[in-house]
């Protein structure tokens, strides 16, 4: 792939912004000589970089996009509301429309509220928790990302001690040990947050175990902790009402963000009545939260995602795909699995903890303008048709083909 | 020793350690030998069997790209003293103006060194890498034997040695070139840049290089090096 624009570009970026490119994105984390550093637009399930490469993909913006890039009907209800203006002194009352359409489609929800990224509302969901329960722990899984807040961000840098005082981990999957910790800090704990599967990056994705969902429900009203769902990076992908419905359990409150304005910032949590005067308490603003446009985008995404199914067809296509790639792999004797659920499953290699060999495997795949990320879990976008699989698949075996040859 | 490197002592004992790193690669054993650093229990640190600095002219001869100033060491001068000031002053332009490959080489393998001081006793090091102690990192420059290991090495901790080029590394960093490896050793490279335009090349566990490449800056900060 030709990149030159993108390498000028960065170095441009590099004088200006530290590090260049920063977080998930920054060029370490991934494949540097291999992926472009910049797009310049996208349609579908295809963008193009800033070198006029098209590469078709398989991340969606690392899963803010669910319906494909430039979705007509949301483009349509944007470009609508973009007429009538997006930030002014009060919220625009698309905010009430939005709040309802989610208390009428997830179940347990009798409020929500908005703000622009994941982390604003896991940050502000963990407080709501203490101010409920007047406790200060709060319990997650190892490795698991909930934001780039000081109290869960991989990061290194900023950090004092305090940051993570309250702060109590577990094993995915540890059912025992998620129990200790509940007892050895018994009236201490205000919640447990837990995304619907472990989708960490750098490993293989981990589903839940059985009954693991219900025993953490019940660990968590025995210990009177709040039951926080973060479904940033699952949410519309395995259900259109929440992914707490996939694996048959209730949360207290939830978080969702990335494919609910597909593409346009926004974020929701979620919760239940018994918690609405806790959320009342913890001041909850922003400069350009109340945002039209990305409200009118998440009602007309979830529209969509409910006309049409849209998890579960990312979930067969995703099955469809995952099926057939690991098939691939094992023509070329690649112990290839595709774990974690369909719609977004993270690629791992059976012997290859130091994923030496998924990043060769990505890096031939990216020659042949396949987004595949050696690192993340991949996003089935509901734009790509059968054929666009198909036609990965055959790509995938070519680039599979020169990994091995090498 | 360990309960004499502290926050404070820390970058001291890491440019003494990198001093020595240096010294292992571009000298004879016998004159490296010479070189093998210490800190006192009065907070001093020596080279070899007798040449002493206390901290602040330890700095000065550093800072001063180890040009001893009028050195009251040797005045006492036992052979043993005079062979560690004379070591000192090679490395000391080794480290001013690295030319010859074993040069940069005794570079890189000093501030690996340094690197390794602060995995084991800086305080925000050793949380990252708690986690971490069954991994290992290689370094190596392109089309070159020599490659450099970072490996947990029981209670002496972290400790760079040198490995076979057929070692796999939980993760490796790769100089493109020589000269590449000198202006990292140098600290005069981007190493944002350098990832993108194929300076340096890393692979597998990239969590472990983010750690160590967090590390490794924080050392840059705070280590005193000639000519700052
Ligand atoms: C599970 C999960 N929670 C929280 C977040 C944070 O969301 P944001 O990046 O929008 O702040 C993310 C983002 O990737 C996520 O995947």
């Amino acid at each position: 792939m030709k990149r030159i624009k993108s390498d000028l570009l960065f170095q441009n970026a590099n004088r200006v912004i530290p590090t260049g490119i920063y977080g998930h994105m920054a060029p370490g984390a991934g494949l540097p000589l291999d992926f472009p550093h910049f797009c310049s637009s996208g349609k579908g399930a295809r963008f193009t970089d800033v070198d006029g490469n098209e590469w078709m993909d398989f991340m969606c913006g690392f899963g803010a996009v669910l319906h494909g890039y430039r979705h007509e009907a949301i483009e349509q209800a944007v470009q609508k509301q973009r007429e009538l203006g997006s930030v002014f002194n009060q919220p625009h009352f698309l905010m009430v429309e939005l709040a309802e359409k989610l208390v009428e489609l997830i179940d347990f929800a009798d409020w929500a509220v908005f703000a622009k990224n994941g982390s604003d509302l896991t940050t502000w969901a963990i407080r709501v928790a203490r101010e409920k329960t007047g406790r200060e722990y709060i319990i997650k899984a190892k490795g698991a990302y909930h934001g780039v807040d000081a109290w869960c961000d991989p990061g290194m840098g900023g950090r004092i001690s305090s940051d993570r005082e309250f702060v109590l981990e577990f094993e995915w999957n540890n059912l025992q040990q998620l129990e200790s910790l509940l007892v050895n800090h018994s009236n201490q704990v205000a919640a447990v947050i837990l995304t619907p599967y472990h989708h960490a990056s750098f490993g293989p994705s981990e589903l839940p175990s059985v009954g693991f969902w219900k025993n953490v429900e019940m660990l968590c009203k025995q210990h009177d902790a709040a039951l926080v769902l973060d479904d940033v990076r699952c949410g519309w992908r395995l259900d259109d009402s929440g992914s707490h419905n996939y694996f048959g359990f209730c949360p207290d409150l939830a978080i969702y963000s990335k494919a609910l304005g597909n593409g346009y910032a926004i974020s929701a949590c979620v919760g239940k009545d018994k918690f609405r005067t806790s959320a009342a308490d913890v001041f909850l603003t922003g400069s350009c939260w109340n945002d039209a446009y990305a409200f009118s985008a998440a009602l007309a995404s979830l529209q969509i995602s409910r006309e049409n199914l849209v998890a579960k067809s990312v979930l067969e296509k995703g099955k469809y795909f995952c099926s057939k790639l690991e098939e691939v792999g094992q023509e070329y004797g690649i112990k290839l699995k595709m774990t974690g659920v369909p719609s977004m499953p993270y690629p791992w290699i059976e012997g290859d903890e130091d994923l030496y060999q998924i990043q060769g495997l990505c890096k031939f795949a990216a020659a042949e303008g396949l987004y595949f990320h050696p690192h993340h879990n991949w996003f089935i976008s509901n734009a790509l048709s059968y054929e666009d699989l198909d036609q990965a698949l055959f790509i995938a075996k070519k680039a599979l083909g020169k990994f091995v040859e090498q | 020793m360990n309960d004499l490197i502290t926050s404070k002592t820390l970058p001291l004992w890491a440019a003494a350690r990198s001093i020595y790193g240096c010294g292992v690669e571009c000298l004879s054993a016998k004159n490296s030998q010479s070189l093998v650093p210490r800190i006192l229990p009065s907070g001093e640190f020596s080279f070899g069997t007798s040449l002493i600095f206390s901290p602040k002219s330890f700095v000065k001869v550093i800072e001063g790209g180890f040009a001893l100033p009028k050195i009251r060491y040797f005045l006492t001068a036992p052979t043993g003293t005079f062979r560690s000031v004379i070591n000192l002053a090679r490395v000391g332009k080794v480290y001013r103006s690295p030319s010859q490959i074993k040069e940069i080489h005794g570079m890189l393998n000093g501030s690996l060194e340094a690197i390794c001081c602060y995995l084991n006793h800086h305080l925000v090091a050793k949380k990252a890498f708690h986690d971490e102690s069954s991994r290992t990192l290689t370094f190596e420059i392109k089309g070159m034997q020599r490659k450099w290991l970072i490996k947990m090495d029981g209670s002496n901790g972290w400790q760079v040695g040198a490995c076979s080029s057929l070692d796999r590394a939980s993760a490796c960093l790769a100089f493109n070139d020589i000269e590449v490896a000198k202006n990292a050793a140098l600290g005069a490279l981007d190493s944002w840049l350098s990832l993108t335009n194929a300076e340096i090349i890393l692979s597998g566990r990239i969590p472990l290089l983010d750690k160590f490449g967090y590390v490794s800056r924080i050392a840059q900060n705070e280590v005193p090096r000639p000519g700052r």
